[in-house]
């Protein structure tokens, strides 16, 4: 039997965009991608909090390679550095 | 016409490195959104427009046109292997597809689609190169009237073919087209900004098309009760039965007629045109298995009919300026920020771009056959993927995307909101096509219409005065009519899943 998600799944996706919006110029890509793949997980009926870590992780780095280093675009990293 | 010097430019301009790397990056980014369930070319286009500024306008269409038709090669793999459909435009395929997979013929089910839908391809490219330049130069004719008439038909036809409620539809372009009046007007004052300085430039397209069709999607996928599917994750080898090859041929042969033609048409494209080709098939389907238990025609037929329409959706966007859907109306954006005009004139003023793009799509298809055939295994293994993994990847990809655009964190709440907006709409039957090609059409039917009333002096016969007007305005009014009746006698609801 499967759970009902409820308001979960929308919550999730939009709290993670928002989330997006608030800390990428107050704190930088890499925290700003990591929380928002953490938020946007807990949307999902599957959720593992591990794999969603580890996701986070990697998605961040493969943002920072893909928009700095490739695309050349001026983020920054992380605020303060 | 398909003068040789055309080609010659053609192909010159479509075999250059950069252009060659970017037509194998479409199709192969392409076949992947195909194969991955959740997403789709329009989300995926929506995604990758701001990347293709660093492109030339040539390059860029290349690239996007590449994921379109490519996304028609890589849907097959997933209706085939586990009956679920990566593409709304493979669904027909998981009839025979998984029935001929579950018989032990993955294999050979997965080589008629690749081949069903190179057929399908090449041949709607040849037509879309032949018939360009005759219907550019008829739409050279057109004054402003006629293109009001022209982009209104548009309208209409984009919405009486839509997903769902007829009415509903029309709602959602009406929407569209109110939402575009937001920014500034003809004079130059502002219009329906709410004091809000961002807004002056408009509502940014971005934000509308990603929230409203990329997070709407993802939280829909979200909710929606999760079925396991059955996987047929192995792929078996198997050689097709005697006779099956000319049936093969045949079906693929009338899909890809049928596909030309649906697709052309605004509103059309490769949904519809698969769902009408197996309608066809099966008063065609012979043989020792009937359509719906693998018969080799209910793949051949959808599959060359859904990449057939995919190519000749150019023609109406390249040669009239009218974009027949929301993949095309994406395309038609994107070409104008490069700042190529799409219209009859753009074949003439960059003939570089558009016979570049029509050889750039016969070589992609020829690369599609190619990555499809020996990297099925690939696919199959990608598509085990968890959505977990994939949607928040998605997510950061368009956010920073949309941010990196503009740098606005302003645009990151549109797009929540209209990701909000786009959900509810969608729980209660309101597709967001409508609307996003009411958006992309506000603007040049306002212009049109003003320098038309210009011209007459206010005058709103000129649109029944001009010839070709009368005739779309007539036939725009039909298309409505025919659509509107049958709700006021009953219920109707039309199935055409194209705009997801």
């Amino acid at each position: 039997m499967t759970r009902h998600p409820g308001l979960r799944p929308g919550l999730a996706v939009i709290g993670s965009v928002l989330t997006f919006a608030m800390l990428i110029e107050r704190a930088g890509l890499i925290p700003a991608v990591m929380l928002t793949v953490l938020i946007a997980s807990s949307g999902s009926r599957d959720l593992r909090v591990r794999d969603a870590l580890v996701l986070a992780v990697c998605v961040a780095a493969a943002m920072s390679l893909l928009f700095v280093g490739f695309l050349d675009q001026p983020f920054t990293l992380v605020a303060g550095f | 016409m398909l003068g040789l010097d055309n080609l010659a430019l053609g192909f010159a301009t479509a075999l250059t490195p950069g252009n060659l790397l970017a037509c194998l990056t479409g199709a192969f980014i392409g076949t992947l959104i195909g194969v991955l369930p959740g997403l789709g070319p329009v989300t995926t286009i929506a995604l990758l427009l701001p990347f293709t500024f660093s492109l030339s306008p040539t390059g860029a269409v290349i690239m996007l046109a590449g994921i379109y038709y490519g996304a028609q090669y890589g849907g097959s793999v997933t209706a085939i292997l586990i009956n679920l459909p990566g593409e709304a435009s493979s669904t027909i395929t998981c009839l025979d597809g998984h029935a001929m997979a579950r018989q032990g013929r993955s294999g050979l089910a997965l080589s008629v689609a690749a081949i069903g839908s190179f057929i399908g391809g090449t041949v709607g490219t040849v037509l879309l190169a032949v018939l360009a330049v005759p219907l550019a130069s008829l739409a050279a004719r057109f004054e402003a009237a006629d293109y009001t008439a022209l982009m209104i038909c548009g309208l209409v036809a984009g919405v009486t073919t839509a997903q769902g409620s007829v009415l509903k539809a029309i709602a959602m372009m009406i929407s569209g087209v109110l939402l575009g009046l937001i920014g500034t007007d003809a004079t130059g004052e502002a219009r329906f900004t709410l004091g809000i300085p961002e807004l002056r430039d408009g509502i940014g397209f971005m934000p509308l098309a990603i929230g409203m069709f990329g997070l709407a999607e993802i939280i829909a996928t979200l909710t929606s009760p999760d079925d396991r599917p059955v996987m047929w994750t192995r792929v078996s080898t198997s050689w097709p039965e005697p006779g099956e090859t000319r049936r093969v041929a045949a079906a693929s042969l009338r899909g890809t007629a049928l596909g030309s033609v649906l697709g052309v048409l605004p509103g059309g494209g490769p949904t519809m045109a698969s769902f009408v080709s197996y309608a066809v098939e099966r008063k065609f389907a012979r043989g020792s298995r009937s359509l719906g238990s693998g018969a080799v025609e209910g793949i051949a037929g959808p599959e060359s009919a859904n990449n057939a329409a995919a190519q000749t959706a150019f023609v109406p966007l390249l040669t009239l300026g009218l974009p027949s859907g929301a993949v095309m109306a994406l395309l038609l954006s994107a070409l104008i920020v490069h700042g190529i005009q799409p219209g009859p004139t753009v074949i003439a003023k960059e003939p570089a771009l558009f016979w570049g793009l029509v050889a750039s799509m016969w070589i992609g298809n020829v690369m599609l056959l190619v990555l499809n055939l020996p990297l099925v295994g690939l696919w199959a293994r990608l598509v085990r993927v968890p959505y977990r993994l994939l949607y928040p990847t998605t997510l950061v990809l368009s956010c920073t995307g949309i941010y990196a655009l503009s740098h606005s964190t302003v645009d990151l709440v549109m797009t929540a909101l209209f990701g909000v907006l786009g959900y509810l709409l969608r729980t209660r039957g309101f597709r967001a096509g409508p609307l996003l090609l009411g958006v992309v059409l506000s603007e040049p039917i306002e212009d049109n219409l003003h320098r038309a009333l210009l011209f007459s002096d206010g005058d709103l016969t000129t649109f029944v005065t001009h010839p070709f007007s009368a005739v779309l305005l007539a036939i725009a009014g039909l298309m409505l009519l025919s659509s509107v009746l049958p709700i006021l006698r009953q219920g109707r609801t039309m199935l055409s899943p194209e705009d997801r």
